[in-house]
């Protein structure tokens, strides 16, 4: 039972990470061409696209975001972690489930501030790229929030429920 | 709590202060107004929003960044409408309440316009001609779609570049021209990378305050009355000023040793005309009333055949500048 | 207030990730001052209006690439071939490139993850200690903010009405200064490794150039094109992606397409830990600002003030804690009007005052606990953020040295500055 939901993570964790990748390598794609595109629309045919700045810049918005739900599946957001080499193991657990719900708490505080703000932008109508709804563009910030929290609660359950060896593997689903 | 652009140490800012403190002290302490300046808030659209959620109850803005709450703000800063600051003189006494009040509509409470002079052509090659413009490289301010299809019109490559680029974009030869109004130019230091002006009045720059109408209807009636007062008082008081402060920046330009050049009539004209079939354009593609612009461009007529009736009475209309305003 | 302070601090000691900890006390402040919360959203929103922000991720990728290609080994190699027969000659190399790069990217970090890339692995593999690189490569990510056509010189100008083109030629002796004193420092630590001190031979110059013939042009053509306007900086990091790209995986083929997609993520993931702090820290900037901090703590120091040496000590000592909370752009737009003022009072030359400012803000990036370089130190080279600390340590001392000189030499600064 238990290890068939574990299978079932680890398959969520599959799928999951396949998204992350494809997100950011189209994400990544689309810079480069647009950004080159750019030159050589100036230099040869002496002229641009207006809206190119702004769909660069948003394309860096999406890229951060989904990449720090990525940072999260790998834990590779940055902790001071002065005490882990003095604790006892069982102690570093607690204080990990701790933090790692302090965290999870933060995220859910700005997802929910920042849709609520969303909520102001469709009010507004507010537009970017000329006539694209402003909430589309970023809705992935709420959304990101709310995946980085997820994943920092099934951290913490982890640390609370899990073996050490999965701990240790870094293995987060 | 107000922000804008305006670096601290400005002399605007200390007006701005004191107009606060006037403010302050004449409704007895009940409006209180905080200044955040040298863009310290963030963009302008970045202090829009903020106003949006009440973190900020005013900034001061450049026209453009209001035109997606009320699109008709920017008809003063369309390309090449006007001729003079007389003549745009006589136009905003019949348009500027209308624009307060389009204004209001759209939630925001305003004081009037401070223009900051006109923006002209700076560059590094002299430009005596419409066609000496020709696939050269303008900056335009990023989001600014109206300054962008007058540019492409003129057949120049217009870069959207922030702000901050446009000293290295100059220095590095990204960009070849730019307009801004002199006082601008010397506030950047663009004008030590530049080697000619080219007096002619491209855009008529202004800058306006705008109050969150929820915010301001939070005072008191009779407080509201004192805070119009004192801003109208002030924004009125700084038209004026930037006038005589706009003559002296160009001056300053010429000393630092740019050159002046003034094309001919007959360039002139043809840029005017390539310039009104934009505006009226975008005003047919809504980016702006068709019938307001039309009606500003009548008060434009009226203004030039008062004068030319005035000219010939006179005898004499040598400086379009010195003459005054009397087509009413 | 002082509460939730130590209760943060204390999340942080036990290891909550930093975004976390900034956010919630930026969350904190703005409830306290009464602001409406969506406020973080707005400044969240707001990293997509930061300079060179395109550059962050274009960049970071072109420095993957190289780092995973067998780019470093050539690099050694060359740089072993021309500058073997001097001491610390690869160090020496990182640092005066470092400082060049940052000139037209700003302290922005870009350095790190674009260039250290590439030199941390190739100062590894010429027998420098590890602790050394990592210390190097971090202090070398602000150097250079003195050199033209730095985007805070330029602020700092229009800011003080101060000729940009004068803090163009102050910047200069300065810049070199902090260089020489870092080289000094490097040659020092390395003067027992023999291993990278070898005779000079034109047959080994000749064959290292061939072998990086296509990495070769890179800087040429970055910098040439920046410099002669060809296209933007944010451009140049598109320019830069593009071409690695081409060189490492179609060209020399030292990188498959099958691995790809894995070295974006690595890279992309390093992007997300860097901008999520750093737009959480807009935040907090922002409480910080609205609350009038910087502006307390300025009252604070200048009411100890008395002379010319006393304001220039605390002018330091005020603006390493200034640097510690705030990033360069808002320190100078929010306390160079305030200083100036205080600065003339004391003859202090405004064109010195600039670059005391900068070079003290650039050491802003390196203490803890927020320092921006540290942070993507951190990141990049996957060591534990207080591994970073110590490691830095050694060269955030040199730099304060540097500063310490510059600040009371003001003829080092205005030495080539024409007198007007
Ligand atoms: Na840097
Ligand atoms: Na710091």
């Amino acid at each position: 039972m238990v290890t068939d939901q574990r299978a079932l993570l680890a398959r969520f964790d599959r799928i999951g990470r396949s998204l992350e990748n494809i997100a950011l390598v189209s994400l990544l794609g689309l810079m480069m061409v647009l950004a080159v595109g750019q030159i050589v629309l100036r230099e040869i045919f002496n002229s641009g696209i207006i809206w190119a700045d702004e769909l660069l810049k948003l394309a860096v918005l999406w890229l951060a975001m989904i990449a720090a739900i990525a940072a999260c599946r790998e834990n590779r957001h940055i902790r001071i972690d002065a005490l882990s080499h003095l604790l006892p193991t069982h102690f570093i657990r607690v204080t990990r489930v701790i933090v790692d719900l302090f965290a999870a708490a933060v995220c859910c505080a700005i997802a929910w501030q920042t849709y609520r703000y969303l909520q102001l932008e469709i009010e507004f109508q507010d537009t970017v790229l000329i006539d694209t709804p402003a909430w589309i563009a970023h809705a992935i910030v709420p959304l990101a929030f709310v995946l980085t929290g997820y994943r920092f609660v099934i951290g913490a359950l982890k640390q609370a429920f899990g073996t050490d060896e999965e701990i240790d593997a870094g293995w987060v689903p | 709590k107000i922000a804008t652009l305006a670096p601290e140490a400005s002399e605007w800012m200390k007006a701005l202060r004191e107009a606060g403190k006037n403010i302050e002290t004449r409704t007895e302490g009940r409006v209180k107004i905080k200044y955040y300046g040298g863009g310290i808030q963030g963009s302008d659209d970045q202090v829009l929003r903020k106003m949006r959620i009440g973190s900020l109850q005013g900034g001061v803005f450049l026209p453009l960044v209001l035109q997606d709450a009320y699109r008709d703000i920017v008809l003063y800063t369309l390309p090449l409408v006007f001729e003079s600051e007389d003549e745009a003189a006589y136009v905003r006494q019949r348009l500027d309440g209308r624009l307060m009040e389009g204004l209001n509509e759209a939630g925001y409470v305003g004081f009037g316009f401070a223009a900051t002079g006109f923006a002209i052509i700076m560059s590094n090659e002299p430009i005596y001609v419409v066609d000496d413009l020709q696939g050269k490289k303008v900056w335009v301010p990023e989001n600014d779609a109206i300054s962008y299809a007058a540019m492409k019109d003129l057949a120049l490559s217009p870069q959207t570049l922030p702000l901050s680029d446009v000293y290295t974009g100059l220095q590095t030869r990204l960009i070849d021209i730019i307009a801004a109004s002199p006082i601008g130019a010397l506030v950047m230091q663009w004008h030590t990378k530049v080697k000619y002006i080219t007096d002619v009045p491209l855009v008529y720059t202004v800058g306006l305050m705008a109050i969150d109408k929820r915010a301001f209807n939070k005072i008191r009636p009779d407080d509201q009355v004192i805070v119009s007062e004192v801003m109208t008082e002030l924004y009125a008081r700084f038209d004026q000023k930037n006038i005589v402060d706009d003559a002296g920046a160009k001056q300053a330009l010429l000393n630092s040793g740019i050159q002046r050049i003034v094309p001919e009539k007959s360039e002139v004209t043809e840029l005017r005309r390539v310039m009104e079939e934009t505006n009226r354009r975008l005003a047919e593609n809504g980016e702006y009333s068709l019938e307001l612009f039309d009606e500003m461009l009548s008060y434009v007529d009226e203004y030039r055949n008062g004068k030319r009736d005035t000219a010939t009475v006179a005898g004499a209309a040598s400086d379009p500048e010195k003459t005054p305003a009397s087509g009413d | 207030m002082i509460l939730s302070g130590v209760f943060l601090v204390l999340l942080a000691i036990l290891g909550a990730p930093l975004f976390a900890v900034i956010a919630a006390s930026a969350m904190i402040g703005f409830s306290k001052d009464e602001t409406d919360l969506m406020n973080m959203a707005i400044e969240i929103l707001g990293i997509a209006e930061l300079p060179f922000l395109t550059a962050i991720p274009l960049f970071t990728f072109a420095g993957y690439l190289l780092s995973e290609s067998d780019a470093p080994k050539r690099l050694v190699r060359m740089t072993g071939a021309l500058l073997g027969w001097m001491p610390a000659g690869l160090a020496v190399i990182s640092l005066a490139t470092c400082a060049f790069f940052t000139a037209f990217t700003g302290a922005s970090g870009v350095t790190i993850i674009a260039l250290g890339a590439l030199l941390y692995p190739a100062l590894k593999q010429d027998g420098y200690p590890e602790r050394f690189n990592l210390g190097l490569i971090t202090a070398s990510g602000s150097l250079g903010l003195l050199f033209a056509p730095s985007l805070p010189l330029i602020l700092y100008g229009v800011i003080s009405e101060v000729s940009i083109d004068q803090l163009f030629l102050a910047g200069i002796l300065p810049g070199i200064l902090m260089i020489v004193m870092l080289s000094g420092w490097s040659v020092w630590v390395n003067r027992g490794n023999r291993q990278m001190i070898k005779p000079f031979s034109w047959r080994e110059v000749g064959a290292a150039v061939r072998e990086a013939i296509w990495e070769i042009p890179l800087p040429f053509v970055v910098l040439g094109g920046i410099y002669s306007g060809f296209f933007a900086v944010s451009e140049a990091a598109a320019i830069t992606a593009v071409y690695v790209l081409l060189v490492e995986v179609v060209i020399l083929r030292e990188i498959k397409i099958s691995e790809l997609p894995r070295i974006t993520r690595a890279s992309m993931v390093l992007v997300g830990g860097i901008l999520i702090i750093l737009s959480v820290s807009l935040a907090s900037t922002n409480y910080m600002i609205s609350a009038g901090i910087p502006q307390q703590l300025l009252e604070w120091v200048s009411g100890m003030v008395t002379s010319q040496v006393s304001f220039l000590f605390l002018l330091l000592a005020f603006l390493l804690a200034l640097g510690a909370i705030l990033d360069i752009f808002s320190a100078i737009v929010l306390v160079v009007p305030l200083i100036l003022p205080i600065a003339a009072g004391y003859d202090v030359h405004p064109v010195h005052l600039g670059i005391v400012f900068l070079a003290a803000m650039e050491l802003g990036y390196l203490t803890p606990p927020v320092g921006l370089n540290l942070f993507i130190s951190s990141y990049r080279f996957e060591k534990p953020i207080l591994h970073v600390y110590a490691a830095t340590f050694p060269f955030l001392m040199i730099l304060l040295l540097s500063v310490i000189l510059i600040a009371f030499w003001p003829g080092l600064s205005l030495w080539l500055v024409p007198e007007t």
